[in-house]
C-alpha cells in the first residue's frame, strides 16, 4: 500500500458545507489537499494526493454516491474513511457498515465531534 | 246299524225315479240336467277359489272363500238329487241341505251388511279418475320441480354474477389499497426530502455563519455568532429527529434533549462540567419541538456562559410529568446564583436571550419561575396541550 500523506481529502457536494469542513480542518492545523463533489472525482484526487483521511458525504451528485466512492479508495490506498450523513435510515447505515468505515457522524456535526473524529483517524493512521 | 239306515236307506222309501215311475226320458233328463247345474256349480266355486287365491290383495276376500263353500255345497246337492233317483239317501241328502242352508243363510246374512263397505272400496273407474288426477298432480310437481330447477338456475347465474362482482370490486380496492399505500410511500419520501433539505439549508447557514465569524476579530460578535450557531443547531436537530421518526410527524424528546445539551456543551470547550439530561420518554411534534429546543439552548448556554467562572461544575436538564399532566422542565446549575435585586435577569443574558425566552414560552403557554441558591433553577411549566 502507497504511504499516506497526513493531508484530508473532503467530499461533499455543497459548496458553503464543504468549505465550512475545510476551515475546521485547518484550525486543526491540518492540510485540505483537495475537495470534490462527485464519487468519480473523489477516487481520482485521492489516488492522487494519498490523504491520510477522506471525510466523505453519501448523498453526491451524479449515479454513484459516497460509499461506491468510499469502497474503491479503501481497496486501493486505505485511507480512513469518515462518512458523514444527514440520514440515519438504517439501509444508509447498513450500506456505509459494508466499507469498514473509521466512522459515520450525523448531521449537523458539532465542531468538537468533526475534530475529535479527525484526530482520532490521524492517530490510527500514524500507528499503522 | 239304524243311523246307517237312516242316511242311506230310510225304511219304507223309494229311490226317487219311482215316483217319476222310472220313466227313462224324465230320469235321463232329471240327471243330466243335475249333473251340468252340479258340474257348472263346482266349476264356478273353483274359478272363485282360484281367484282368490291370485288376488291376495282383495279387501273381504274371504267372502269369496264363503261364496266357494255355498256355491259348493249346491252342487253337492244336486249331485245328491242324482244318487236319490236310484238310491234312497235322503238321510245324506237332507244332512247335505242343511249345511247348504247354514251356508247359504250365513252368506246371505253376512252379505247384507257388508253391502256398505263394499261400496265403498273404490271401483276401478274410481280409481282411474284417482289415478288421472294424480297423473296430473305428478304432472304439476313436475312443472313445479322445473320451475324450481330454472330459479336455481337462476340463483346460481345470479350468483356467479355477484361473486364476479365481488371479484372485481376486490381487485379495485386492491388496486386503490396499492395506490393509496404508493401515494403514502411517495409522501414519506416526499417529507423525508424536505427535512433533509431544511436541515441541508441550515447547515449551508451554519457553514457561513462559521466562515463568517472566522472573519472577526471582535470577542462580543463571535459569541454573538457563536449563539447563533447553536440556534441553529437545534432548529436543524428537531429536522433531523423527524428524519428518522416512524411516523415523520413526531420523536421522543429524550434523545433530543441529550443530543441538543451535548452540543451546546461540546462548543464551550469546557471539560470539566458535568451534563446531566433527565427526560421521560414523550413523542413530540415539530411545533413543540422548536420552541422548547431553543428554550433548552438559551436556558443551558446562560449556565455555561455566566454560572461557572472557574469552569467547574454542573448542569441538570431534566422533562418530567407532573400530576395535573403538565410538563415540567427544569434547567438547573451549580455555579454561582444571582442576585435578581441588584443583578436583574437580562445583565446576566443580554436583551436578545431574554426576548426569545419570553417569547418561547409564551409560544409554548407556558410559565417559568427562576429561583437562585445554591445555583439558577429555571422551572418551566408547560400546558400538555401544546406537545404534539
Amino acid at each position: 500500500m502507497t504511504s499516506l500523506q497526513k493531508s484530508v481529502l473532503i467530499v461533499e457536494d455543497e459548496f458553503l458545507i464543504a468549505i465550512g469542513l475545510s476551515s475546521q480542518v485547518e484550525d486543526m492545523g491540518l492540510v485540505v489537499c483537495a475537495t470534490a463533489d462527485t464519487a468519480d472525482g473523489a477516487v481520482a484526487l485521492a489516488k492522487e494526493h494519498h490523504p491520510a483521511v477522506i471525510l466523505m458525504d453519501v448523498r453526491l451528485r451524479g449515479v454513484r454516491d459516497g460509499v461506491d466512492a468510499a469502497l474503491e479508495i479503501h481497496h486501493h490506498l486505505g485511507s480512513k474513511v469518515i462518512f458523514i450523513t444527514g440520514s440515519r435510515e438504517q439501509a444508509t447505515i447498513e450500506r456505509i457498515s459494508q466499507d469498514h468505515p473509521f466512522a459515520i457522524l450525523f448531521k449537523p456535526v458539532s465542531e468538537r465531534q468533526l475534530q475529535g473524529t479527525i484526530a482520532d483517524a490521524m492517530r490510527a493512521t500514524a500507528m499503522e | 246299524m239304524p243311523i246307517l239306515d237312516w242316511l242311506f236307506n230310510p225304511s219304507g222309501l223309494t229311490p226317487h225315479g219311482f215316483c217319476l215311475l222310472w220313466a227313462p226320458g224324465m230320469i235321463a233328463l232329471h240327471a243330466a240336467s243335475d249333473a251340468i247345474i252340479g258340474l257348472a256349480y263346482f266349476s264356478i266355486p273353483l274359478a272363485l277359489a282360484s281367484f282368490a287365491a291370485k288376488r291376495k290383495d282383495l279387501e273381504y276376500g274371504w267372502i269369496i272363500h264363503l261364496f266357494v263353500a255355498f256355491i259348493l255345497a249346491c252342487g253337492t246337492t244336486h249331485l245328491m238329487s242324482i244318487l236319490t233317483l236310484w238310491s234312497p239317501a235322503y238321510g245324506v241328502e237332507a244332512i247335505i241341505k242343511l249345511i247348504t242352508a247354514g251356508l247359504s243363510i250365513a252368506t246371505a246374512v253376512i252379505l247384507w251388511p257388508l253391502i256398505p263397505k263394499l261400496v265403498a272400496i273404490p271401483s276401478t273407474s274410481q280409481l282411474k279418475e284417482l289415478n288421472h288426477q294424480l297423473a296430473f298432480k305428478v304432472e304439476e310437481h313436475s312443472r313445479t320441480e322445473e320451475l324450481l330447477r330454472q330459479s336455481e338456475t337462476k340463483i346460481r347465474h345470479s350468483n356467479v354474477e355477484l361473486e364476479k362482482r365481488v371479484e372485481e370490486r376486490t381487485a379495485q380496492l386492491v388496486i386503490s389499497n396499492q395506490q393509496l399505500k404508493d401515494a403514502v410511500v411517495q409522501r414519506d419520501l416526499l417529507l423525508r426530502e424536505v427535512y433533509h433539505r431544511v436541515k441541508n439549508n441550515l447547515q449551508m447557514i451554519d457553514s457561513i455563519v462559521m466562515l463568517q465569524s472566522r472573519q472577526l476579530d471582535d470577542e462580543t460578535a463571535k459569541a454573538g455568532l457563536k449563539s447563533l450557531r447553536d440556534r441553529l443547531y437545534a432548529l436543524g436537530l428537531v429536522h433531523m429527529q423527524l428524519m428518522s421518526s416512524q411516523n415523520l410527524k413526531t420523536f421522543d424528546v429524550a434523545p433530543f434533549l441529550r443530543e441538543l445539551s451535548a452540543n451546546i456543551l461540546e462548543g464551550t470547550a469546557r471539560r470539566d462540567i458535568e451534563l446531566s439530561v433527565k427526560a421521560i420518554p414523550l413523542d413530540v411534534g415539530l411545533d413543540f419541538a422548536i420552541p422548547l429546543g431553543l428554550l433548552v439552548t438559551e436556558l443551558v448556554t446562560n449556565s455555561l456562559k455566566h454560572a461557572f467562572p472557574d469552569g467547574k461544575g454542573k448542569v441538570e436538564v431534566s422533562l418530567s410529568r407532573l400530576d395535573d399532566e403538565r410538563i415540567l422542565l427544569v434547567v438547573s446549575d451549580n455555579g454561582l446564583g444571582y442576585d435578581p435585586v441588584n443583578k436583574p435577569q437580562k445583565d446576566r443574558r443580554g436583551g436578545l436571550g431574554t426576548m426569545l425566552m419570553d417569547g418561547l414560552i409564551k409560544q409554548l403557554k407556558a410559565t417559568m419561575t427562576v429561583s437562585s441558591g445554591n445555583g439558577t433553577t429555571s422551572e418551566v411549566h408547560i400546558a400538555s396541550t401544546v406537545i404534539a
